[in-house]
């Protein structure tokens, strides 16, 4: 009885695959890519609209497979170094894309007519080697100075265009009794003092080069002496408030809201996905944009989004629908629609239905001219900006010199330096 | 009847073929990839480089740091974890109506997770909105950033380690107290010894093993330390609160793994050593009536 059942089982298991195998080729009809990611990045739903949109529009499938957050990169690689690669791959473009070795697996997009389209900040998170690597197709923010419009008014502050005018502006938030600038120093990262560096390495793309080359060290170079020397003077003029070495970005919408702080180091979208503009005195609209003044940089600066890239592997057998998908991504009537409503900064030309946020649409031409791409983050192979933040906050509390603090740093970039070139 | 069962001997075999599998060759394969170059950049083909990672970890500026500190954490709570788990064990084995209940409430720090138990002592600590700062404030006192310079900062994890430890070295004790015999410190007695020299001469020799064992414990789990710096300073600020853990972390995160491995195999000599000579030692403080 048993072996009849178990024998009626194989047969029904047996009629159910075949006839599964007849519709998934029936649904198959077009091209099946294959999509590795970030888990969490790829259920972004402006991913999930433009993958459905195209999938409508072609009759061809993606089989996304996300991988596990917080092991993405290593996962990915591993599969990449087995051979085991997808048609598409989506990569924050940074420094460690050169371990997937760009040249050889994906397709070169330079003379593809949607590179015109992307915004000058962000084309060069998606260049490697002077080629355009991918796509870049992500979410974006504006990062800057953000301050309280009413309390600079209140004091008479005109918004400040240098390092000079920056520095009397805190000098006189201070002298009436305001924390210029809340700085979470506790946490390390919220220093972010990559913001310093992207002036100086537009200025002199050839640091990136020399010092992932380890022809170059951060002593090497004049301004980030400037930065560690300003953040160290800041600190001690009282700038950043006593409190600094003990102050945690979970406290930023208080000391914001209450008026405690005048200034924070920041990126525009926070204002709206975060930003308790409900619980305080001040809320979102009342914060402006202005540039950075970090010691480096006179006219101050604005860091672009960090992006992610949408990558064709050129020796699959599917090149030519995996770059017909990049090409419909790229396309601004697709892409608007898959970014409608989303709050971001537009990362191509073209893109019209993204919110902009209140403080880019206040100091729109400021940004404009100022921004920079986000470089040092990216490019600069070992850049530490949790390692760097804590060398920093030893500096402001005064356990360290400058020149030490710029050798921890720099050490610090060495190890991961050497560690991968091993 | 007293039957004594003797089982051959190569049953022991059973246990230390799971040992070997279960322990030594994890961790022998563990440390293989110190001698790696293994990293976040390279996964697979992996190449031995020999001593270069140990080198690397013995010249960092950050191991000097996290050494002292792990020295530190270690020392302070071995010795107040041991005296005070001392001291209540002493209380709570005299004849006190509440003893029941007050060696429960002793406990109960022990079994919340270090996580509880960090984000409750940050909380503490807080430089905003501490309970300390706030009681502070309302004497007429400015807050102090506890957790935001490397005194304060050790002194807030040292409370928050013995505050959870401290239950557990309590119930050995006082395990080890209710093992001495009243019989000895009746002959005590009636030889006209005080109550320190009872305590002296025949209570603490007799509890020094149950002692040895507190120590060793708190010794090593200090050592271990990582966890709560992790939740309450993160090793900060800057790296001032870092120990040999979270210094493994970091190499890990930076995507460094061999010197993650590294630090760990460095970490792991150094806990055998401490371990070792401390046993060779403690003996001597032992005493068999």
């Amino acid at each position: 009885m048993k072996k009849k059942m178990f024998a009626a089982l194989m047969a029904a298991c047996m009629t159910v695959s075949v006839f599964g195998s007849v519709v998934t080729a029936s649904a198959a009809d077009g091209v099946t890519l294959t999509l590795y990611g970030n888990a969490d990045d790829l259920a972004k739903p402006y991913m999930q609209k433009i993958i459905s949109l195209w999938e409508e529009s072609s009759g061809n499938k993606i089989d996304q497979q996300g991988l596990d957050t917080d092991n993405a990169e290593t996962i990915a690689l591993t599969k990449f170094t087995t051979g085991d690669i997808p048609d598409l791959y989506i990569h924050f473009g940074n420094s460690n894309l050169k371990n997937f070795n760009p040249e050889e697996n994906f397709v070169d997009w330079s003379d593809a007519d949607w590179v015109s389209d992307i915004q000058d900040s962000v084309l060069p998170q998606a260049t490697y080697n002077d080629k355009v690597i991918g796509l870049p197709f992500w979410e974006a923010s504006n990062s800057g100075c953000f301050y309280n419009t009413k309390i600079f008014e209140e004091l008479g502050i005109e918004q400040p265009t240098t390092q000079e005018e920056f520095n009397a502006a805190c000098d006189t938030l201070l002298e009436n009794g305001v924390q210029p600038i809340y700085l979470a120093a506790a946490d390390a990262w919220p220093i972010l003092y990559q913001f310093a560096l992207d002036p100086v390495l537009e200025e002199h793309p050839e640091y990136i080069e020399k010092l992932n080359a380890g022809e170059m060290s951060y002593a090497d170079i004049p301004e980030f002496t400037d930065m560690c020397t300003w953040f160290k003077e800041a600190a001690d003029k009282g700038y950043f408030g006593k409190n600094f070495a003990s102050d945690t970005w979970d406290y930023t919408s208080e000391v914001l809201g209450t008026g405690e702080a005048a200034m924070l180091f920041c990126w525009d979208t926070w204002f709206d996905t975060d930003y308790d503009s409900e619980s305080y005195d001040y809320v979102g609209d009342d914060f402006g944009i202005m540039p950075v003044f970090m010691g480096t940089c006179d006219e101050g600066t604005y860091e672009g989004g960090n992006v992610n890239l949408m990558l064709v592997n050129k020796n699959g057998d599917n090149v030519e629908a995996a770059s017909d998908f990049v090409n419909f991504m790229a396309d601004p009537e697709n892409y608007n629609q898959a970014f409608d409503g989303v709050s971001t900064a537009a990362v191509f030309k073209q893109e019209t239905t993204n919110v902009n946020s209140t403080q880019y649409d206040g100091n729109k031409d400021s940004v404009d001219k100022l921004i920079r791409a986000s470089s040092a983050q990216p490019k600069i192979v070992g850049f530490n900006q949790q390692e760097g933040g804590k060398a920093l906050l030893q500096l402001m509390n005064g356990d360290i010199s400058v020149e030490e603090c710029v050798k921890l740093i720099d050490d610090d970039r060495v190890a991961t330096l050497e560690s991968f070139a091993q | 009847m007293n039957r004594k069962k003797i089982y051959p001997l190569y049953l022991a075999l059973i246990p230390a073929v799971v040992f070997f599998i279960f322990f030594i060759v994890p961790s022998t394969v563990g440390y293989y990839y110190a001698f790696t170059n293994w990293s976040a950049a390279r996964t697979t083909n992996l190449k031995f480089v020999g001593f270069e990672n140990i080198m690397s970890v013995l010249t960092s500026t950050k191991v000097p740091v996290a050494f002292v500190n792990t020295l530190i954490y270690a020392g302070v709570k071995t010795i107040t974890v041991t005296l005070l788990g001392f001291v209540f064990a002493y209380i709570l084995n005299r004849e006190i109506k509440t003893r029941t209940a007050l060696r429960t409430v002793y406990f109960i720090p022990s079994i919340f997770s270090c996580l509880v138990v960090g984000l409750i002592f940050s909380a503490v600590f807080q430089t905003r909105h501490g309970t300390i700062n706030n009681i502070l404030n309302l004497m007429g006192i400015a807050n102090i950033q506890w957790l935001g310079k490397r005194g304060t900062a050790v002194f807030a994890i040292c409370v928050a380690e013995v505050w959870r430890n401290v239950g557990y070295a309590i119930i050995i004790t006082l395990a080890g107290l209710q093992s001495v015999s009243s019989d000895y410190l009746e002959a005590g007695k009636l030889d006209g010894a005080s109550e320190w020299q009872l305590f002296r001469h025949i209570t603490l020799p007799l509890i020094m093993p149950t002692v040895n064992v507190n120590i060793l414990f708190s010794l090593i789990y200090g050592l271990k330390m990582f966890d709560l710096i992790y939740v309450m300073t993160g090793g900060g600020p800057g790296n001032a609160t870092e120990s040999f853990g979270t210094l493994m972390m970091n190499e890990m995160s930076a995507g460094r793994y061999s010197q993650s491995v590294a630090v760990n195999l460095v970490f792991t000599v150094l806990l055998v050593i401490v371990s070792v000579v401390y046993q060779k030692f403690s003996s001597r403080w032992e005493t068999v009536l």
